[in-house]
């Protein structure tokens, strides 16, 4: 951890950002959370919650929108927006961070079942080639074109040939390629 | 491979997808204004977005600013409300201002706040039922017995104290039923 700089910096690494427990389902896509910037104690698990799990709700659901409303109203509180137009609201006053944790996961959030599940889904596919797969190229395979590294590429592969080609120079004008 | 790892996390991080690519937006509106023949009003809506900086590694928020259609003139300044992108729009509306989205309802209104919770009116971080409890409160043991012309000075203090006395009677008798 080079950037050792504010409170608390583990926050900032990827490592701790990974860690993030909570995963909202495909159907949230809004989720804003009031809470009180010099809160009473029993107004503090909402504070908490931010200050340690914000960054990681953020990371493992790229995809929705999370707003912190601060000072907002009496009971800190959390209202999740779903596509169809619902609103899940979330009592927040008088529980601890890991309390508000559990609570999210158990009403909104994926289950570890189903995450298992998204992550064998979403392994490479063995027809696809490239960093992430089995095979780095297709010119490892035999019967396919070879290594242009290796072996230069026929002619009329080329984009050279095929915008200077005599056949393309009449057709220009209509931009037929 | 460690590189290509780390660079995935990046990606995942920087939620690539902007605000416009986003089904539903709550966001503050900023600006009103009416357009076309018939007026219709619109709302200039800001929308927090957390983006990721590299650097730090921190997610900063930037807003994003969008014009929306509210056709049934729901929204007034202040308001909190939720916006989907519209999809069909109309050619003359286009050309006016870029306006890409649609008004769907209003959540939090301008002007003091109900509580989502409790339902309760709320003015600035306390309840507007305890602030006229302890208002009429004061007025009760306070005030009132001050008013008597009667009585002289160390009797309206005894009346004051009296009334206190009931009070936490009152307090103690009621924390005894419910025990």
């Amino acid at each position: 951890m080079p950037f050792m700089r504010g409170v608390m910096p583990i926050r900032r690494t990827f490592f701790y950002l990974e860690q993030g427990r909570v995963v909202f389902r495909d159907d949230v896509k809004v989720f804003c959370l009031g809470y009180h910037q010099r809160p009473e104690p029993h107004q503090k698990g909402a504070k908490e919650f931010i200050f340690w799990h914000w960054a990681q709700l953020q990371f493992r659901n790229p995809y929705i929108q999370l707003v912190k409303l601060k000072n907002f109203t009496v009971t800190p509180f959390a209202m999740a927006f779903l596509k169809d137009g619902r609103e899940v609201l979330f009592d927040l006053e008088g529980k601890s961070k890991d309390e508000i944790v559990d609570m999210f996961n158990g009403t909104l959030g994926k289950t570890k079942l189903c995450l298992q599940r998204e992550a064998l889904e979403s392994k490479y596919s063995v027809a696809g080639f490239g960093d992430n797969h089995p095979r780095q190229c297709i010119c490892e395979i035999q019967g396919q074109q070879p290594c242009t590294s290796l072996v230069k590429a026929p002619d009329y592969m080329c984009g050279r040939w095929r915008w200077n080609h005599q056949g393309a120079k009449l057709k220009r004008n209509k931009r037929i390629i | 491979m460690v590189q290509t790892k780390w660079l995935e996390t990046l990606k995942l991080a920087s939620n690539f997808k902007t605000a416009k690519d986003a089904e539903m937006l709550l966001g503050l509106v900023v600006q009103l204004s009416r357009i076309g023949l018939k007026r219709t009003s619109i709302g200039k809506i800001k929308c927090p977005w957390n983006k990721f900086d590299d650097w730090t590694k921190k997610y900063w928020v930037e807003s994003e600013y969008f014009w929306a259609y509210d056709q049934k003139s729901l929204i007034k300044q202040g308001d909190w409300v939720i916006i989907k992108p519209m999809l069909h729009v109309d050619s003359p509306i286009k050309s006016i201002r870029p306006i890409t989205h649609e008004v769907e309802k209003v959540v939090f209104p301008f002007g003091n706040r109900v509580d989502p919770v409790t339902k309760k009116l709320a003015y600035e971080l306390k309840f507007a039922d305890d602030i006229e409890f302890k208002r009429n409160l004061i007025v009760d043991v306070i005030e009132k017995p001050f008013e008597e012309d009667s009585l002289l000075f160390d009797q309206k203090r005894e009346l004051q104290a009296q009334k206190i006395k009931e009070l936490k009677s009152k307090d103690l008798s009621k924390s005894e039923d419910n025990n």
